[in-house]
């Protein structure tokens, strides 16, 4: 019989030894290299590889013959000598000082990176490139690795005039708030291992998912005093039966609450649990509901639940699962829309009418009544295509979606209408850039913004103007509310 | 290492960098994939911690291991929710399948102890990548996790319980380890 130094010497031989086989791909090696200051300085067409979403695709992509590698490589060569001349213009113009401002029309943008060489981290700018300037360090977990629309760390209140967001490291964090302006950011609260920032519809409380003596819960914050309250407690073993894990709340291990968000109307906060069950190996969720005053805790019992969002009136809430997409209605009646497999997300229409969803085949749209969707793009898109997030514009005629063009190694930002007409291809990544985050409309619709490998960018809706507002390796970004009333 | 006698141009990482990411990419690719169990993420996290860790270069005087570990560790758990916020990763139908590569992998789903560590919870299975196959000191772990010494023999003790009872569950259990578990059959 073994002691547990032998056992934990033979776990140790048997982990160096199994992995052996695992060696850094060829692919790997080349983005070794490609950290050198020559190849460093190129912010286009760098061989810097995205990660996640798009690996797979990405070694799809360089078994193409040679032949079409070499015509897309002189068309891509064109645009990237372009595309850099452009960028170059612009990081010039953006390098210039500016004085911090706010724009007259379109807000600001807040975004994670790094810009004109400064340390990454939480940057304002204004959607021109313009008056970029740093607000603080922000977590590595909030700096993003790819996917989603992760502004977890950061967010806008409603009304567009703070900015809460995490900083600190090493899982102590601290809760700012910080105006539009970017200067002066106000210490709220000492949060310790947070995530996920969420504020009340009126800007009085943040919601956030708080670690704290081997539990994470949902706690709000009040925006004026600092002042922290658990609201959500842990139910034993609601993730799986006691057993090896015992995962409830506990700190056995991969457990975290987020993707937080708060109602306009404020009633109920909505949460995810995540955790592994017991012998299972991958992370699940368990969905739940809460006042704000940490009453009538719920949860909701929809399998493979991915996401949820809830409608702008705040009376249904729709969720994005293996199985398709649910709505649960305001008295907690669940009711199954769509039986996509795989859906990639979903987005509500401005007036609570409808919702777009993406899949791997199609962008499509559904009544919330439960009508037959409406296909959008099904045409143009084929199995190998990953949608982004569809988003539909402020006045809810026109949705806008990223997804690869079906040329190798690019892809592309479209609008269409909400009725499937006018398609517009509105920005083409070159080669070597990978999409990202978004794309998000403007308040006032005129712009798009989206991140990609190379940094964030904001285009108009035309698809005139893209320039990059900010360099970072999938940055994520929050654009300023700008209320009607202001 | 990172001294700016190590340095490229222009302050970027040069030799010296080339030298230590040609290093430590084998075990940062291994580490990641215990981590997320996933061989393309390992190769995408190993990516962006060298990048951060090149950015850094300069202000990491002594200790560039430490930090890519701590980034390494942050990028995995950041990976997870990222993953439930997007897509679903569906493999493109008319991509060619790399034999090499199936071999590769079908390999590391044979290994147990592999296979035992990956089951194990998130803070387990950091500990245990760090220390048992990093090889660091507590102290070094404690540093990469942010947490405690003690919260790091504490999860020591408690993943090696752990994997004690995964690999006698498990019935493929590597022989070599099987048969000498303590209470195993």
């Amino acid at each position: 019989m073994l002691t547990d130094d032998q056992f934990i010497d033979q776990v140790r031989a048997e982990l160096h030894a199994g992995l052996e086989v695992l060696k850094p791909s060829q692919e790997l090696l080349e983005a070794i290299e490609a950290l050198t200051p020559e190849n460093d300085r190129l912010p286009h067409g760098s061989v810097v590889r995205p990660a996640g979403r798009n690996q797979r695709r990405w070694r799809g992509r360089v078994r193409a013959t040679g032949a079409a590698i070499s015509v897309l490589a002189a068309v891509i060569v064109v645009f990237v000598v372009v595309a850099v001349a452009l960028t170059s213009l612009r990081q010039h113009h953006s390098s210039t000082p500016a004085a911090p401002g706010i724009a007259p029309n379109n807000g600001q943008i807040a975004f994670v990176g790094g810009s004109n060489g400064s340390v990454t981290g939480l940057e304002l700018a204004n959607p021109d490139g313009s008056g970029v300037r740093e607000v603080g360090a922000v977590p590595d977990q909030c700096r993003g690795t790819a996917g989603g629309t992760g502004t977890e760390c950061f967010a806008w209140s409603a009304d567009g005039k703070q900015l809460a967001y995490l900083a600190g490291g090493a899982h102590d964090f601290t809760l700012y708030l910080v105006g539009a302006s970017g200067q002066h950011p106000r210490r709220l609260s000492a949060c310790g291992d947070c995530q996920g920032v969420s504020w009340s519809p009126d800007g009085s409380q943040i919601a956030v998912g708080r670690y704290l003596a081997g539990q994470m819960n949902v706690w709000v914050v009040n925006s004026t005093t600092g002042a922290m309250r658990r609201i959500t407690s842990c139910p034993p073993n609601s993730l799986g039966k006691a057993g090896p894990y015992r995962l409830s709340c506990g700190d056995a291990g991969d457990v975290s609450v987020d993707a937080l968000q708060w109602p306009p109307d404020g009633q109920r906060i909505f949460f995810i649990r995540w955790g592994v069950p017991t012998g299972g190996v991958e992370a699940v969720g368990s969905l739940g509901t809460v006042r704000p005053d940490g009453s009538d805790q719920t949860q909701l019992r929809i399998p493979g639940a991915e996401t949820a969002q809830w409608s702008p009136d705040g009376r249904e809430l729709a969720v994005d699962s293996f199985n398709g997409v649910y709505v649960v209605d305001a008295d907690g009646t669940v009711r199954q829309l769509t039986k996509h497999q795989n859906s990639g997300a979903i987005a509500w229409s401005p007036d609570s009418s409808e919702l777009a969803i993406a899949t791997a085949t199609a962008i499509s749209t559904v009544h919330a009544d439960g009508k037959a969707p409406t296909h959008l793009a099904a045409a143009t898109l084929s199995a190998r295509d990953w949608a982004l997030a569809p988003a539909w514009s402020p006045n809810g005629k026109e949705l806008v979606y990223g997804a690869t063009t079906g040329r190798i190694g690019v892809e592309g930002i479209w609008t269409i209408n909400a009725d499937g007409s006018g398609r517009r291809l509105i920005y083409s990544s070159p080669r070597g850039e990978s999409l990202d985050s978004g794309p998000i409309w403007s308040p006032d619709g005129t712009q798009l913004a989206f991140s990609s490998n190379h940094g964030t960018y904001v285009v108009n809706a035309d698809g005139t103007d893209p320039h990059r507002i900010g360099q970072g390796l999938f940055g994520t970004f929050a654009w300023q509310p700008i209320p009607s009333s202001r | 290492m990172g001294s700016a006698s190590g340095s490229g141009e222009a302050g970027l990482p040069g030799v010296e960098f080339g030298r230590f990411a040609a290093r430590v990419a084998p075990s940062l690719v291994r580490s990641a994939y215990l981590l997320t169990g996933d061989r393309g993420h390992a190769e995408d996290l190993a990516q962006v911690t060298l990048w951060r860790t090149a950015r850094h270069w300069e202000a990491l005087s002594g200790s560039p291991d430490a930090y890519a570990h701590e980034v390494l560790v942050n990028l995995s758990r950041d990976r997870r929710r990222s993953l439930r916020r997007r897509p679903l990763e569906v493999a493109p139908l008319d991509h060619v399948v790399d034999r090499g590569q199936d071999d590769t992998e079908a390999w590391l789903e044979r290994n147990a102890v592999v296979q035992a560590v990956r089951r194990l919870p998130r803070r387990q299975r950091e500990v245990v990548v760090l220390r048992f196959f990093l090889d660091l000191l507590v102290a070094q772990a404690a540093a990469a996790l942010g947490a405690s010494e003690g919260t790091i023999k504490s999860y020591t003790a408690r993943a090696t319980a752990q994997l004690h009872v995964l690999l006698r569950e498990d019935p493929s259990a590597a022989a070599a380890v099987l048969s000498e578990v303590p209470g195993a059959d």
